[in-house]
């Protein structure tokens, strides 16, 4: 079993640190994702679009459904890089498209969309679809898909226009949510964390608030999967080595849930942090080679596809895979940097160039909040030692204003 | 000068507390003046600190950050509140005065220890990102005139 990233570079850690890394990667998660308002501003958006494809009179809008797939279905969402608008994808479902070109259409899906006003002056096309552009909030990236044409023979399979609007392609992004969900929702088993655990941390007098506490991820393979992706979109920012050959999404987000699926189920963790370095580190055990018609070919399979290889590109474009490898020796380099070190300073400075200088600012920030939380409602405490913490001691810290320059 | 008050706790009371609390301190009282160096063990993140407090019945409690020297630290900019920041001496802001947060009827220990290692906390934070995240107050010339006035 691979744990070497962990055992070589965090394992030695205090578990205030450890847990301390936690943290800061969970608020620097919860700052790449779209606020609540933004969130349930994007539902409206894509809501009254669909209404007003549903309002059509043409009969291929009969019983449309907008639905979201990708990032924002499966909880994944990561703010792009140096830019205001997250991209959320949608799917078009359009029962009674079947037997339409793809590119017609994909034509008609514009067409009505720029009939209402609303929307006239936020369309631009795109290869599979059409993307609403709202300044500073959004991108609504929508795709039309129609029933399967493909026998794909699967819960929630669909068709959808492929890149070169030729022909209908098999897709389901609702099957591939569904599955990732079911991954995601599997919890990983942790040692030591037990009563034998309690009874030595009474005994050597420690306070049991201070236990490592294993709740601190919210889902350790969405958090995963978004720091990936962070990561990824700084590294292959302005990377003229790697024009457009940077890891798409899926395919690390797949190999993720591979990894942690089968990770959860072969051994207890001691920590959160062990989970999330082992799945990084077993994630490329999951890219295949088979042979197809006496080649050797590079697949990473669609779970719910075993026909699909998210990985096509990477067979006739070797930069591609050369420059996956580049992004998770990279990844792991800047976690063992990040074990690294200690002082919150140098931590912030590590986690700039792992999720970079705006996400590694809001985790501190947050982590600050959460302490001033603690200090407003008087429940910090002083050490012996000096160290302040939320365990209880004979001396709380009273209310205070630093005052000054 | 101020009065001695009966609710002023003496200089001796001051050090057995300041003692008893943080044990790995040492201190005296000379000629009516307690010094008190301790030093303090944040948690790793935040570091390890030696602070010297001053004081005596008839002034506030002076607070200095001796070990290390937060100027080198900082490059010589200045965190904020702070009363005196240069190349020798580190004095810290950690109470609003006249506000009763301090006053010399309270323990040294209970109060200004505890700030200073909450001030060390936000100042690690302020090194971090460049953001004071403890808030605090800073004097205002007008405002203290009024407050002068009303007073």
């Amino acid at each position: 079993m691979k744990a070497n990233l962990y055992n070589q570079n965090f394992a030695a850690l205090s578990s205030k640190q450890r847990t301390l890394f936690t943290e800061l990667l969970e608020y620097a998660c919860q700052s790449l994702e779209p606020s609540k308002t933004k969130k349930e501003l994007a539902e409206q958006r894509y809501m009254s679009v669909g209404k007003w494809l549903a309002e059509s009179d043409d009969i291929m809008f009969r019983g449309v459904e907008i639905y979201p797939q990708g990032s924002q279905r499966i909880g994944t969402t990561s703010k792009p890089v140096f830019r205001e608008e997250f991209d959320l994808d949608f799917i078009c479902y359009l029962p009674n498209a079947e037997g339409i070109h793809p590119d017609i259409c994909r034509k008609k899906v514009i067409e009505r969309i720029k009939e209402n006003g609303n929307f006239k002056d936020l369309v631009c096309e795109l290869n599979r679809g059409c993307r609403l552009n709202y300044a500073d909030e959004f991108h609504l990236d929508i795709t039309p898909g129609i029933p399967d044409q493909n026998h794909a023979n699967e819960y929630g399979a669909i068709s959808v226009p492929d890149k070169k609007l030729k022909e209908w392609k098999a897709s389901n992004p609702k099957g591939y949510a569904q599955d990732f969900d079911l991954k995601a929702k599997l919890e990983p088993t942790y040692v030591g964390f037990s009563d034998a655990m309690f009874a030595s941390a009474s005994l050597k007098s420690e306070n049991i608030e201070e236990l490592p506490k294993h709740t601190m991820f919210k889902g350790i393979l969405r958090r995963a999967v978004q720091i990936m992706k962070r990561h990824r979109d700084l590294l292959f920012y302005e990377n003229k080595n790697y024009d457009g050959k940077a890891p798409i999404s899926i395919i690390l987000t797949t190999l993720a849930a591979c990894a942690y699926k089968d990770l959860v189920n072969q051994q207890p963790f001691r920590n959160e942090l062990e989970v999330l370095v082992s799945v990084v580190e077993s994630m490329t055990g999951y890219i295949e080679t088979k042979v197809i018609d006496g080649k050797i070919e590079i697949w990473v399979t669609n779970p719910k596809n075993i026909h699909e290889n998210f990985a096509e590109k990477w067979n006739v474009d070797a930069k591609r895979v050369e420059a996956f490898h580049y992004w998770h020796r990279n990844f792991v380099e800047k976690l063992r940097e990040l074990a690294s070190v200690t002082s919150l300073p140098l931590i912030k400075e590590k986690l700039n160039s792992l999720i970079g200088e705006r996400s590694s600012s809001k985790a501190i920030e947050k982590h600050y909040e959460v302490l001033n939380e603690i200090r407003s409602s008087n429940k910090l405490f002083i050490k012996k030692t000096g160290a302040i913490s939320t365990a209880v001691t004979a001396t709380p810290v009273k209310a205070n204003t630093f005052f000054g320059k | 000068m101020r009065k001695f008050t009966d609710t002023d706790i003496s200089l001796s009371k001051q050090l057995y507390f300041l003692k008893a609390k943080f044990p790995q301190g040492k201190g005296v009282i000379k000629k009516n003046k307690l010094v008190w160096y301790c030093q303090l063990a944040l948690d790793e993140a935040y570091g390890n600190y030696t602070i010297k407090i001053l004081y005596d019945l008839n002034s506030s409690p002076k607070v200095y950050v001796v070990d290390p020297n937060l100027f080198d630290i900082t490059g010589g900019l200045e965190p904020p509140h702070i009363y005196i920041f240069n190349e020798s001496t580190t004095k810290l802001c950690l109470y609003l005065p006249s506000s009763g947060e301090w006053a010399s009827s309270k323990f040294l220990s209970d109060t200004i220890v505890p700030w200073a290692s909450l001030w060390l906390m936000y100042f690690t934070g302020w090194l971090a990102t460049g953001k004071w995240y403890g808030g605090g107050e800073h004097p205002d010339v007008d405002e203290s005139f009024i407050k002068g006035k009303v007073l």
